[in-house]
């Protein structure tokens, strides 16, 4: 049994679910409890998805746990093919129902003989394993046996392993390198899994190369379709200027493009990207900054590269994929005096406070810890709260990723600054309720009144009888003061010359109701 | 009842952990431990993101392949909880089980109870399990788990005072009689200190987890009604729990807290008034009254306080009359939250709630059923999704994961998991209430004459 109070990595079941759901035209049973059905609030939340998700719960509940679950889990898969009709069902166990040890994959042999649809249960340990090696795994299974051996397209294409839903900035991103591979002349001939459909999968091998665009998953996959089928793959994801660069080229080698030119174009002096970097403002903005950066494999390493390219300094960096504690190490061996993995995020947040620096780069999590120590941060990596779910484009990757990161930091950095005058919401009442002046003359007078003798709470203030003071503290501290001077206008508007709790409720009704 | 129908589930709601949401800030020096599995985390911290905050006080025991074939968890759990006392040295600790606990049959109150003594401080065990269970039915667990805090007998003191050590509390008392100057307010009969102290004295308790300011005002409410003691349970300190006892008369606020009903039914024998839940005017009127008679006091100035009410929701009211709305079932408050719209003058077109408990929510579904409204328990969302089409609502009350998908269809939704993290009850909330309802509604139609309908198209 392990403490936790946030996890970096997300469950099985949520990769298989970014995996599935991302496709055409598959559909998912997640078989599990009803709680685990908050997969459907991820997708229709967090990627404001405008159709119902693809999963459907086959739900264990008493009758479930008593008599067995597969008369359930048999009806449910029936009626999602009656209802949905999908090339492709996913019967997927979760966490606690992995625990009931029961044979899906018997269901599904059973099930596949009278069904259309081609049933697929993943071959993962849905306990124990986590989101990114499951997608990689599922990735692979499913590619395995769908794809086949195919002629190569005329001109050169590569396929990319890597956009998904409820990944970091993916779909912008995946906007991102078209345009990138376009402008060099170099065509996409499959995105997986985003947008694929079975056919995609079974063709995967027309294309020339593959490009794995997140190091945290695919790559498995990859291996695999090099080992198999010969296609060369690369998995730099191209952040910041040299990781573009070297992405550019990998590519361009592959295709026999001279992609050089193109580089110098977009790091040209009178480019924006020159001219944001190389300003004066950015002088004193950001270069010599102190900052420190932890994330996934990818945004960590990227964002390192990205920072010493614009002269911050980076004093340590971090990632939370344990099982690739070397890669990483020498993936930013040079950029910072300090690498390492770590995925406890207490740890991680007595770090930040340790070192103190000017900005952070994390995820949602170093978010919360930096706004606890008062430090400006850019949260560069999953996980990720709805605010990094932006619907219009916001790309990390290449050069438009880049402009649109170094706009983010400028103006975190010079908002942190001014950040301490306007504190508007404090994590928890910083030191109760003493500090807001409301609430300390509200004490004052509820600790004096021993009469029934009402006193005003502020200088020239309408007396508040202690019944409407008690009432008045209950209110959040932030916004008692307006709320006491709004009652006492209310209230000597009305001819009213003490505060009562009628007077105060009455108050209240009135506001809310404006 | 008739017009109760039953369908096979498959509804859109949370698991009863997210109740951790609004119950980890509501008791002093609290810290609530889900014991559960890694999705367990990853729900709360994904599906509940935005409403809470990183390192609150509440953490989870996540289990390990170790713990699989451990016939007992003391052990590691004990390691945990090790681990919490360092860091935030609560007094006590809400130990939340999860569907795992319950499919690996492993008993985690024994592990609490030698816990509690190892630790000095109260372990207690709450029951959260996902299996047949809502969300805010994580509440009920909570509350039952707190029952033993609260004393058998009213304190032994000597008359007046009926609450020792706390001053304030008889001085608050003066005021309370003190205030309406209007018209004299009746003495209570009901806690006047007449009773023989070592006999446990009768006391109204209002039972649930409700915000402070809302509650305040109910107590204020039935304060001016001539009961000058309302006790509440659970209170945010657990040696201040109130009494409940044969002569307890206890009015549940929520209506999703049957196991804790029940446990007060059978282990200390107190009264339960049934009644509908104080949830809009009509609803708080009618609950207010039922205490009233059943302590023979006067009801005239509820009628008036009712009157009050309705009156400042009238525009409100107005807009919402003849609106059809639909319910597709999530928190267990769709009952009262129909029966409010109803009273509005809405067409509520179907309810449907995860689960009716017949005997404690009598009150709501006789109101309900006098007028016909369909009530569909454990509903089926493919069903409810033909039916949507059907009745074309103008507004449904959906879980969060469902909501947006039913907007990009052109319904208008509200969610329902806000109906618990909002305040909703008494008098005081109603005008909070009904804009939960009316907001979508108003929206829509801003924008609809702001460029997002035909005009909009038109350029």
């Amino acid at each position: 049994m392990k403490l936790a109070y946030w996890m970096y990595e997300g469950t099985a079941l949520s990769g298989i679910a970014r995996v599935a759901g991302s496709m055409q035209r598959v559909h998912t049973v997640i078989h599990g409890p009803r709680g685990d059905g908050y997969i459907n609030v991820m997708f229709s939340m967090l990627e404001r998805f405008h159709e119902i998700p693809p999963f459907t719960l086959s739900p264990i509940g008493q009758r479930e746990m008593a008599q067995g679950s597969r008369a359930r889990l048999v009806e449910t898969v029936r009626r999602v093919e009656r209802d949905h009709q999908p090339d492709v069902i996913v019967i997927t166990p979760t966490c606690s129902s992995t625990l009931l040890q029961e044979d899906i994959g018997s269901v599904a042999r059973t099930l596949g003989k009278e069904t259309k649809a081609k049933i697929i249960v993943p071959q993962v340990n849905a306990f124990r394993d986590l989101e990114h090696e499951t997608m990689d795994a599922f990735l692979t299974q499913l590619v395995g046996t769908l794809v086949e051996e195919q002629p190569k397209t005329e001109r050169f294409s590569v396929n990319l392993i890597g956009p998904s839903y409820l990944g970091f900035h993916q779909l912008h991103d995946l906007t991102e390198i078209r345009r990138l591979l376009a402008d060099v002349g170099v065509e996409i001939d499959a995105v997986v899994p985003y947008g694929a459909t079975v056919e995609d999968l079974r063709t995967l091998t027309r294309a020339h190369m593959n490009v794995c665009l997140y190091r945290e998953y695919g790559v498995e996959l990859c291996r695999m379709l090099e080992k198999q089928y010969n296609m060369p793959y690369t998995t730099i994801t191209p952040i910041g200027l040299r990781q573009t660069a070297k992405f550019l080229q990998a590519i361009g080698q592959q295709a026999q493009i001279d992609v050089k030119p193109y580089i110098a174009k977009q790091i040209s002096p009178a480019g924006p990207l020159s001219r944001f970097v190389k300003s004066v403002d950015s002088l004193s903005a950001l270069y010599g900054k102190r900052a420190v950066v932890f994330g996934d494999y990818s945004h960590a390493v990227g964002v390192t590269h990205m920072l010493c390219e614009i002269g911050i300094t980076v004093l340590w960096a971090g990632t939370y994929m344990k099982g690739l504690e070397a890669e990483f190490k020498e993936a930013v061996a040079g950029l910072t005096e300090e690498a390492f993995v770590e995925d406890d995020f207490q740890k991680l947040s007595h770090k930040i406070r340790d070192t103190a620096p000017d900005v952070v780069f994390g995820t949602q999590m170093e978010r919360h810890s930096s706004k606890r120590f008062q430090l400006p941060c850019v949260v560069i990596s999953a996980p990720a709260h709805i605010l990094n779910f932006p619907i219009f484009p916001e790309p990390i990757v290449a050069y438009q990723g880049m402009a649109q990161i170094l706009e983010t930091i400028n103006r975190t950095i010079r908002l942190g600054l001014e950040e301490h005058l306007v504190k508007m919401f404090g994590e928890e009442e910083p030191m109760g309720e003493a500090t807001a002046p409301a609430a300390q003359a509200a004490a004052e007078v509820a600790a004096t009144t021993t009469t029934d003798q009402p006193a005003p709470l502020s200088p020239g203030g309408m007396p508040w009888e202690a019944e409407a003071v008690e009432v008045l503290k209950q209110i959040p501290f932030f916004v008692r003061s307006k709320v006491q001077k709004n009652t006492e206008t209310f209230a000597s508007e009305r001819g009213h010359s003490v505060i009562t709790a009628e007077v105060l409720y009455a108050a209240k009704t009135h506001f809310s109701k404006s | 009842m008739e017009t109760i129908s039953r369908e096979g589930g498959c509804l859109h709601t949370f698991c009863p952990i997210a109740s951790v949401a609004w119950l980890h800030r509501k008791f002093n020096d609290s810290f609530f431990l889900i014991v559960g599995t890694h999705t367990c985390a990853h729900f709360i911290q994904t599906a509940l993101d935005v409403m809470v905050y990183a390192h609150s006080r509440f953490g989870f025991a996540v289990l390990e392949e170790s713990d699989l074939v451990s016939a007992n968890l003391t052990g590691p759990l004990d390691g945990v909880i090790r681990k919490v006392i360092d860091e935030w040295h609560p007094k006590v600790i809400f130990v939340m089980t999860t569907c795992s606990i319950d499919i690996l049959k492993v008993d985690l109150q024994v592990s609490c109870q030698e816990l509690s003594k190892t630790h000095e401080f109260p372990i207690l065990l709450a029951s959260t399990s996902g299996i047949d269970r809502t969300f805010t039915q994580g509440e009920d667990a909570v509350l039952k788990a707190l029952l033993p805090f609260s004393p058998q007998e009213a304190p032994v003191v000597p008359a007046p005072a009926p609450v020792p050590a706390e001053a304030p509390v008889v001085e608050k008392k003066k005021k309370w009689f003190s205030l309406g100057k209007s018209e004299p307010e009746t003495p209570a009969p009901v806690a006047a200190p007449t009773a023989v102290p070592a006999e446990p004295k009768p006391n109204l308790v209002l039972l649930g987890a409700i915000p402070d300011i809302t509650i305040r005002q109910l107590v204020w409410e039935l304060n001016r009604l001539g009961i000058p003691q309302v006790d509440v349970f659970p209170s945010a300190d657990l040696s201040t729990m109130p009494p409940i006892h044969e002569k307890t008369v206890v009015v549940p606020l929520q209506p999703y807290l049957n196991e804790t009903i029940n446990a007060i039914r059978r282990q200390r024998g107190a009264e339960v008034l049934s009644t509908v839940f104080p949830i809009g005017p009509d609803g708080t009127a009618h609950f207010l009254r039922d205490i009233c008679q059943r302590f023979d006091l006067p009801i005239d100035r509820v009628y008036q306080r009712e009157a009050e009410a309705w009156g400042d929701l009238e525009t409100y009211v107005n807009f919402l009359r003849g609106k059809k709305i639909m319910f597709l079932g999530d928190n267990l408050l769709e009952l009262s939250l129909a029966r409010f719209l109803t009273a509005c003058g809405a067409n509520v077109v179907e309810v449907g709630i995860p689960y009716v408990h017949r005997k404690d929510m009598q009150a709501e579904l006789k109101l309900l059923t006098d007028r016909q409204i369909p009530i569909v328990e454990n509903p089926d969302f493919h069903k409810q999704l033909q039916r949507i089409e059907e009745y074309q609502p103008d507004l449904i009350i959906a879980g969060l994961g469902i909501c947006n998908p039913l907007e990009a269809r052109g319904f208008t939704t509200a969610w329902s998991i806000e109906f618990t993290f909002a305040p909703i009850h008494g008098f005081g909330s109603a005008v909070d209430l009904i804009k939960m309802f009316t907001k979508p509604l108003f929206k829509k139609q801003t924008l609809a004459e702001n460029g997002w309908g035909m005009e909009g198209m038109a350029l």
